[in-house]
Order: structure tokens, then sequence, then C-alpha cells
């Protein structure tokens, strides 16, 4: 706090201090104005723009670099890979369904085969147990004889 | 260069300089510089070191744009330099140069010596020495009120007081100042260029 605060600490905000009409205008401080000599001005701001060119380049550099090795990169790979990359990411795409498939095929078997040998049911019978309804006593002897 | 970017936002400039857009970059300095000043003013004792300061806060600023808020370009900047000044000051009064006046003519003498320049000059020897009666807050108060032009709602931002206390600051100062100018000062001054 400085010592105009400790003198005033009733002033708060939004509370004017233009409590009469001594209160004094605005002073022209154009003569200390550092922008107002523009030659004076532009000398200081080129002076500047020198100090900070090293930085600004170094800035430079890391964003070209960035931007460059990402596009870059996006940029020669349909250019020299296109002709196979494409042909060869559908080929995998399709092999890769057709696996799959046959891997879901060839699960669902294997479940109801897993199922039927931990409950001691005939495999043959196993298709009763997933849709959950009691096959016929004429049915069950089949299956266990062709079982043995 | 740096005109090109006159009508872009701080937010906008602040990331192209980011990326080392010199244009960006200066227009930034142009448009913040003056309100550095004062800041800087307000804190050490000659013009010349204000100067000094404010170019080494922008210095300061660049290296450490990521940083920044852009949106709040300013007020982070004057931060920069208010801490700038104050180590500024700390090495002025270790080094106990030349008095404030001398040094504030000296630069003054690198001006032209036309009738006008006689006349700015005189001027400017006042105000320095008007300025150099305040408190380092009645100096950034008015000087970022009646040189810069901001509002105290900003001031009050800014310099971390309260809107009150930024008016209250600002009266005391012009009072203070028109006190060392003389009665004829607010005419002199205020046709002043």
């Amino acid at each position: 706090m400085t010592d105009d605060e400790r003198r005033s600490p009733e002033m708060n905000d939004g509370q004017s201090t233009e409590l009469d009409g001594s209160e004094p205008g605005p002073i022209d401080l154009g003569a200390i104005d550092p922008t107002r000599d523009s030659v004076r001005f532009d000398r200081a701001i080129a002076h500047l723009r020198e100090r900070a060119r090293p930085e600004l380049e170094r800035r430079s550099r890391a964003a070209a670099w960035a931007t460059g090795s990402t596009s870059g990169w996006l940029r020669t790979l349909p250019e020299s890979w296109g002709r196979v990359a494409w042909p060869a990411a559908a080929a995998i795409a399709l092999a890769s369904f057709a696996i799959l498939q046959t891997r879901d095929a060839a699960m669902g078997a294997t479940v109801e085969e897993a199922l039927a040998h931990a409950v001691g049911v005939p495999e043959v019978l196993a298709p009763w147990m997933n849709v959950q309804e009691a096959p016929a006593l004429s049915q069950i002897l089949v299956g266990w004889e062709d079982d043995e | 260069m740096g005109r090109g970017y006159r009508g872009s936002d701080d937010a906008t400039l602040v990331h192209r300089a980011r990326e080392g857009d010199a244009s960006a970059f200066e227009t930034l300095a142009r448009r913040h510089y003056r309100a550095a000043y004062a800041v800087a003013r307000a804190r050490v004792d000659a013009p010349m070191d204000a100067e000094d300061v404010v170019q080494e806060a922008f210095m300061r600023a660049l290296e450490r744009l990521d940083d920044c808020d852009p949106e709040s370009f300013r007020g982070w900047l004057l931060t920069i330099v208010r801490n700038r000044a104050h180590n500024a000051r700390i090495y002025q009064a270790r080094r106990r140069g030349p008095d404030p006046e001398t040094m504030g003519g000296a630069q003054l003498a690198a001006d032209d010596d036309s009738a006008r320049g006689v006349e700015v000059r005189d001027l400017r020897g006042a105000l320095e020495r008007a300025l150099g009666t305040l408190s380092d807050i009645q100096r950034e108060v008015l000087l970022l009120h009646d040189l810069e032009g901001l509002k105290h709602a900003e001031i009050a931002d800014m310099a971390g007081v309260t809107v009150g206390m930024s008016r209250y600051h600002l009266m005391q100062a012009r009072r203070a100042m028109r006190e060392s100018l003389g009665p004829g000062a607010p005419e002199t001054y205020g046709h002043d260029g």
C-alpha cells in the first residue's frame, strides 16, 4: 500500500474523485511521448527489430520444421507409395475381414463343443442347449449312440 | 514492416510472432511501446533509461512469448516492464549516476536547435522535472491515463489498485504537476503539437 492509499482509506471502486469544479484537467504530455518524434520512434523500433531478429529467425525455423516435416511426409507418401500402398491396404482389409468371419464361425463351433464337454453332454446334443429346448428321448438315445 | 497487421488484434499477432513473424512482433511493439514507456518511466529517473527498459522488456517478452496468454498480452507485457524497471532502478541506485534532470537534458541535447526544437526541449525538460516530484504510482497512473489514454479500469487492473485509487492518484498527480509547471502550464502544454 502506498502512502496515498494509507492517507485515503475511504476511497473505493467507482467513487469519483471529481468532487468539485477544481478537479484538474488532463495534462498534455505530448512533449515526452516517445512515439511523437516519428524518426526517433522508427529508429527505436528498428533497433528492437534488429535485436529481435535472431530469436524471430529461430522461431521461424522451428515453425517451418514442425509444419514442413509433417506436410512433407504426407506429400511424399502418395507420390512414391501411392500405387502400391492403396491396393495393399485394400487387400489387407479384405483379408482381415475374411479371417475375422472365419474365426467367428470357428469360435461358435468351438464354444458349443467346449460347453457340451464341460457338462458331459454328447456334442450332437449341443445345439439343443443353445435353444434351451428339451430333446425327445429318442433323439437323446440316437445322439448317444452316434457319440460313442 | 509491421504495417500490414495494423488492424489485427493482439492475440493474432502473438500467435504469428510465436512462429517468428517479424511484422507481427513489430506491430505489437509499435502498438504497446508508449504504454510500456509510461510504466518504465514511472520507475526509472531518466527517459533514456526508460527506453532501455522498454527495449529489454520487449526482448524478454519475445523470448517468453509461449508463456503469454495471447488474449491479455498488454497486461503481461507491462508486468515484464515493471519488473525490468524495478531491476533497473536497483542498478541505478548502486551506480548513482548523474542527476535525472541532467540525464533528461543529455537526451534533449540530441534534438535539433531550431526554435521549435528548443521549445519542445524546454517543455520536455519542465515536464520531466514535474514528473520527478510525483510518487511512482502517481506517475504511472498519470502517464497511462494522460499519455497512453487508458481508462481507470484498465489502469487499476494493471497497476494493482482499485478504480477509486486510480482516480485519486490521477487527481493528486495532476495537481502536483500543475504546481510544478506553474499557472500558465495548461494553456502552454495544452496547445503543444
